[in-house]
């Protein structure tokens, strides 16, 4: 099995000052993709600004490796951009630092996982398989019918599915959202993804948009808080721990 | 059977399920109960107790079916087998005597139920539902609750035997004549009722005393924690004291170099000392000082032990989760983790705390020998019964404090646990 999602090959960021580490970590995934036979696609940056720059230009990753301690922005702003700014949920971000202790910020940046220095090759190769897991669906359309019409939706621009009488209502990233005739019930059936799951009757939510877990209630990303219902709870917490066992069976 | 009292019959008899409902919730906790399931058992239980009323009306099946019943019933609740028995029985019991008391006392009072009157039936009939409540509602005062509490053989012997033959002795005296004495019969069930309230009285009590026992060998586990962070921190003082002394030496031999003006043997030295800081191996440094102190403390021992470890965490400095108990857990689950280990032949033992939106994931796989009981999601293992009883259930207290959950399982060779805590 190789890192591929779906078609795409795997793109991959490395961002650090330390131009030696760069240049070793390179290598590593290099090694690894020559052992796995595929190709990562690597793009290497010294610092923050550097980072940001191809950020806003549009490029996007799959992967970043990042610095804590970069000069001028730091790592934490960077997360930070591409978390609140950006709006992205998606990209995977392993935070590199040469200590082990974390500030509470580096948590609202929700990153993938943290390696501290010296970095060891398997270390990168069971980061580069859970986040292959997380990454997974990540290219996968969600389809439904307006009338005659075919419509298509980036699941993983999905936050949650609503729904609003007889209708379902899909609640996207950037506030979008848009409104058509069916049940909860169908969508659960034909989205088939694990990262789905109900908090109600009335909601299915999507487990990577959520920035904070609650035993009642969850907030999106879009900062909405999400009640769960008191027949779900235990069923929600069930499910996260269930899908961190399975994340960690990966390692 | 008339109509009406057909009728009657089974709006009381609703009233009666749910009188028995209120009985149970004396003896069970709710708390995990699934409130549809548990609804439709007693519809059920309704149903089939009509059913058999109304079609065979047989006392002995009437018993039969509803302790039956009532033991299926009870497996709506999680509890054990002692604590069931005892509410089946107890509940009957009381049930019947209200049943025979009422009959008794209307047939004083000229009503005779057993005549086939149907204006005495039914009159027999809502005065024993409405008293079966109200004695309900006195009963409701005692919580006997006892979920977790093992009590020992003979103490439940000797509470169970009382109800029982309560039931026995109430069986007998109604088969018999006793229409030459009614009275008598009266006082004698109703003597019989208020010994077996005074044993609920003592049921109670003495389910508050083991309660209590329990309590105190968690407080002792408690104090015994504080002692181990005491020497936690005496053993980091005492390592500083060292490394004072230490560095006097370090520097003393450093001059001596630079005093010999001896370059290459000043840096070999320096060498040798960055050499040493880079092997001497801290199991845990996440800042947050309560986790790393234990976690060193225990992968010390584990690794004088020669059990291999790898510790990964990603928490912030500080939690909102009381300190206190996150030791609780994770010093008893790697206390267990040790132990297990010990008797494993390739010894190991894995560690990851780590939050994630909000959520404080523990997991802790371990090697051990394959040998092991699981009750009931409830570590069973062959050393010193009780306290390793009271590690898991303190782990599970301060869990569940949390909203937290915990999930055990082990595939012959690794052992895993996984752990929630909401933060």
């Amino acid at each position: 099995m190789g890192f591929m999602i779906g078609e795409i090959m795997l793109r991959i960021a490395i961002c650090d000052d330390d131009k030696e580490l760069c240049i070793q970590l390179k290598s590593m995934l290099d090694e690894i993709s020559e052992n796995i036979g595929e190709i990562f696609e690597i793009s290497v940056f010294c610092t923050g600004e550097e980072l940001c720059d191809s950020l806003m230009s549009g490029n996007r990753f799959n992967l970043i490796f990042l610095d804590i301690e970069l000069c001028e922005i730091n790592g934490v702003e960077v997360g930070r951009k591409i978390r609140e700014e950006l709006n992205d949920e998606i990209t995977q971000i392993v935070y590199i630092s040469a200590k082990e202790s974390y500030a509470m910020e580096l948590f609202d940046i929700r990153p993938l996982n943290f390696l501290v220095k010296p970095i060891k090759s398997e270390k990168i190769e069971s980061v580069l398989k859970t986040a292959r897991k997380v990454l997974g669906s990540s290219n996968q359309y969600y389809e439904y019918k307006v009338g005659n019409v075919n419509f298509n939706v980036l699941i993983s621009d999905i936050l949650y599915f609503e729904s609003n009488g007889r209708k379902v209502k899909i609640v996207l990233k950037n506030d979008d959202a848009t409104e058509y005739y069916g049940k909860l019930s169908e969508v659960e059936e034909k989205i088939k993804n694990s990262d789905f799951f109900f908090i109600h009757k009335s909601y299915l939510i999507n487990y990577n948009h959520v920035i904070e877990y609650t035993y009642e209630y969850v907030k999106m990303s879009n900062n909405e808080i999400l009640g769960i219902s008191q027949n779900n709870r235990k069923a929600v917490r069930e499910k996260l721990l269930q899908k961190k066992q399975r994340m960690r069976h990966v390692r | 059977m008339s109509g009406s009292y057909t009728a009657v019959y089974l709006i009381t008899n609703v009233f009666a399920a749910y009188t028995l409902f209120r009985y149970m919730c004396i003896f069970f906790d709710r708390k995990d109960v699934d409130k549809r399931q548990e609804f439709m058992s007693y519809s059920l239980y309704f149903c089939i107790i009509s059913l058999l009323y109304l079609s065979l009306n047989n006392p002995a099946v009437n018993i039969a079916s509803n302790l039956i019943m009532f033991f299926m019933l009870t497996y709506n609740y999680q509890s054990t087998t002692k604590t069931r028995l005892i509410a089946v029985v107890s509940t009957y019991m009381i049930l019947m005597i209200i049943e025979v008391l009422v009959m008794l006392i209307l047939q004083n009072y000229g009503i005779t139920v057993t005549s086939g009157n149907d204006a005495a039936l039914i009159t027999g009939l809502i005065s024993i539902r409405i008293f079966s409540y109200i004695f309900m509602l006195f009963m409701s005062n005692f919580k006997m609750i006892s979920n977790d509490i093992k009590v020992s053989n003979i103490h439940w012997l000797s509470i169970f035997i009382i109800p029982v033959g309560t039931l026995i002795l109430v069986l007998i005296m109604i088969s018999m004549d006793y229409t030459s004495n009614v009275k008598e019969t009266i006082i004698s069930i109703m003597i019989l009722l208020v010994i077996n309230v005074f044993v609920f009285y003592f049921y109670d009590e003495l389910m508050k005393s083991y309660e209590s026992k329990i309590e105190k060998a968690l407080l002792r586990q408690q104090n015994n924690a504080y002692l181990k962070q005491l020497e936690i921190i005496n053993q980091s003082k005492e390592s500083i004291k060292t490394f004072r002394h230490d560095v006097k030496n370090h520097a003393l031999t450093l001059k001596y170099y630079i005093d010999n003006h001896d370059r290459v043997g000043a840096t070999e030295y320096l060498d040798n000392i960055f050499d040493f800081i880079n092997n001497s191996k801290e199991h845990a440094k996440s800042g947050n000082s309560e986790i790393d102190s234990l976690i060193n403390y225990k992968m010390d021992l584990a690794e004088k032990h020669n059990i291999s470890s790898e510790v990964y965490l990603a928490i912030p400095h500080k939690l909102n989760i009381n300190p206190f108990d996150l030791s609780i857990v994770i010093g008893n689950l790697l206390d267990n983790a040790i132990e297990a280990a010990l008797k494993s032949e390739n010894k190991f033992i894995n560690i990851s705390v780590e939050l994630d939106r909000n959520v404080l994931y523990i997991s802790i796989s371990n090697s051990y020998d394959g040998k092991l009981k699981l009750t009931n999601n409830k570590l069973e293992t062959t050393k010193d019964n009780e306290n390793h009883g009271v590690g898991i259930s303190s782990v599970q207290k301060s869990i569940e404090k949390y909203n937290g959950t915990m999930n055990i399982h082990y595939d012959g060779q690794v052992f895993y646990v996984d752990a929630l805590m909401y933060n």
